[in-house]
């Protein structure tokens, strides 16, 4: 068996892009799921920080890292790993504070040649009607009983007004786009008054709107049973959360676990980790807060759904309806849930609490949605039942960085990159060219290599793979 | 004496800054200004609003950082960024005044700050002076 050593790890190899560091008296087993050129990139805070992760009490069996896998603070984004569901922990820090944090894709019947001339009209209204950046509020003024409803029902409340859910849409999203156990009264008025003006906006950071055509299809035959028929099909991608109420959320509890973990023996390396046991009554709320947010991050999606249908209509002169604007899927990739699970390379099964920070869930026969830098493309999938054997039910999330957004300001001028990608045929709006430095391609692992080794690892299908042609950038 | 700077390879995801004061009150103004600098050009703002702050807590780090997370709040519910601070400090009880401007559709935006971590959360004091290490979710 071929080992590799790197910051003073040792890898053991399973197979191509699944290595193995070995349990210790103090750590539980880290699974890597990336091929060798990929853990290369990693840096050793990546290692480093898992290993505080696979210390955490209550941990029914190994950590996962997902080949797009970086340093966070706490746990390393890209890492999975499940709690017993009755005796476990609960760390808010490693499901993140963008809690449900996630991807969106929607399908029309359009083909690029026919939308070619349309781009920019289109990126320019959606600009207006989806607002991205600091400081600009979404198009609904909502009243706190709205909020209520829209945290503890999620998207189904959206049923009763005006045209904003589709019927069908509700089978399109991870758990019908409601987490149940949400309570309003779980978050606080802080995480309220942050959130409420932020409903139906991008915000910043990684966070987009792209208009994409479809480059190549992988797999025809799950292609077609997802809306997908041809190459160079228009599709429209989100990625976005649960905005201010999300990293309210989880910095309440952050605070609150923090205090209250003097009463236990274990205290984690690193403060982020905080985390109590399920059972306490702050894990209870917490897990209650979480689920409002998650709820509020599938609404909010799904209202900027509702405008980028309304804007195709208005632009193209035909009803969302008529240009087959169907939901393909909505997935998290910021969530703690409780799932039935049996434990890589154990025969034990239960009822565990799965942590995914930047890692989303990959049943069998689910869309997996996983976005690349928006210079290289993203790429659909499908989940498997190996990821339920190997990763419990989980895979990548996106590309992954590898330079710090400070680096890739100094290195990138916005201006210059929003002229190269209009050469390449992308049209990008962003609130700031700052911004739009940060995220440049170059700040990011290779999508494709990333979706060859969750395909090598059995942890996802690919199924189609995008290219960019317009995007909004907050 | 430097007020604040980037520090542009610790953190792959997020932004770190080390905050320097030559006492606490120093400490927590600069830590406002690194803040503001990080989201916008400081020059920009204008001195229009003034908001009234009062915190109280066990430790003086647990009070920086739940003055930084009130930065985050304001921004966010009341749209407002801060350019300066009258603080007084009595051993850990802060009250004072944030002054600053609402954020406008033309005001320059860097980048958003979202939470202050607790990852790498450093309050130290020196010989002469103050030192804090913030890392920010953006």
């Amino acid at each position: 068996m071929s080992k590799m050593k790197i910051f003073n790890f040792d890898l053991q190899k399973k197979t191509e892009a699944i290595w193995k560091i070995e349990k210790t008296p103090n750590t539980e087993v880290i699974f890597v799921f990336a091929e060798e050129d990929l853990i290369k990139k990693m840096e050793e805070a990546v290692f480093l920080q898992a290993k505080n992760v696979a210390e955490l009490p209550g941990l029914v069996g190994p950590v996962c890292l997902m080949p797009d896998a970086h340093s966070g603070y706490g746990a390393p984004i890209g890492t999975v790993f499940a709690m017993d569901g009755t005796d476990g922990y609960i760390s808010p820090g490693a499901i993140g504070y963008d809690i449900n944090c996630g991807m969106r894709l929607i399908k029309t019947n359009l083909f690029f040649d026919q939308l070619k001339s349309w781009i920019r009209p289109l990126i320019n209204k959606l600009f207006e009607a989806v607002p991205a950046g600091l400081g600009r509020r979404g198009f609904l003024k909502f009243k706190e009983n709205d909020l209520k409803k829209i945290i503890e029902g999620g998207v189904f409340e959206l049923s009763s007004w005006k045209n904003f859910l589709w019927e069908k849409d509700i089978n399109h999203i991870e758990n019908n786009g409601r987490i149940a156990g949400a309570d309003f009264f779980a978050i606080s008025k802080e995480a309220k008054e942050r959130g409420i003006n932020q409903l139906a906006t991008l915000g910043s950071g990684n966070h987009y709107l792209e208009i994409q055509k479809v480059e190549k299809i992988i797999d025809q035959s799950s292609a077609e049973k997802l809306g997908i028929i041809a190459e160079n099909q228009v599709m429209v991608m989100i990625h976005c959360g649960s905005r201010g109420l999300g990293h309210q959320v989880c910095s309440d509890y952050l605070r609150l676990f923090e205090k209250k973990m003097t009463g236990f023996n274990y205290r984690p390396k690193d403060r982020q980790l905080a985390c109590l046991p399920i059972k306490t009554t702050e894990a209870k709320s917490y897990l209650s807060a979480m689920a409002g947010a998650a709820n509020f991050a599938f609404v909010n999606r799904q209202l900027i759904t509702y405008q980028i249908r309304k804007v195709f209509s208005q632009v193209l002169g035909k009803k969302a309806e008529e240009l087959a604007m169907d939901l393909v899927y909505d997935v998290a990739h910021n969530i703690g849930k409780f799932e039935n699970h049996q434990v890589p390379e154990s025969q034990k099964k239960g009822r565990f609490f799965i942590h995914r920070k930047g890692a989303t869930r990959s049943f069998p026969n689910q869309p997996v949605i996983i976005g690349g830098s928006m210079e290289t493309g993203s790429y659909l999938l499908m989940g498997t039942n190996e990821a339920l054997l190997k990763s419990y039910g989980s895979t990548a999330h996106g590309s992954g960085r590898t330079m710090s957004r400070a680096r890739a300001k100094k290195e990138i001028r916005g201006e210059k990159l929003w002229q190269e990608m209009k050469q390449k045929g992308i049209y990008v709006k962003s609130a700031s060219f700052a911004g739009l430095a940060e995220e440049a391609g170059v700040a990011y692992k290779n999508i494709s290599d990333v979706v060859k080794s969750i395909n090598l690892a059995g942890l996802s299908k690919p199924v189609a793979y995008f290219k960019p042609i317009g995007n909004i950038k907050g | 004496m430097k007020k604040w700077f980037l520090d542009e390879n610790k953190s792959i995801a997020d932004i770190m800054v080390v905050v320097y004061g030559q006492d606490k009150e120093k400490l927590l103004k600069n830590s406002l200004l690194a803040f503001t600098s990080i989201i916008t050009d400081i020059k920009k703002l204008k001195s229009k609003y003034k908001i009234k702050i009062k915190i109280k807590e066990s430790s003086f780090p647990k009070l920086l950082f739940n003055f930084v997370e009130q930065l985050i709040y304001l921004k966010d519910s009341q749209n407002i960024l801060f350019k300066e601070a009258k603080l007084r400090l009595l051993k850990n009880h802060l009250i004072g005044q944030l002054i600053g401007d609402k954020i406008s559709l033309t005001l320059p935006i860097k980048t958003d700050i979202k939470a202050l971590t607790y990852h790498s959360f450093l309050v130290k004091k020196a010989k002469n002076y103050y030192r804090a290490k913030l890392v920010f979710d953006v």
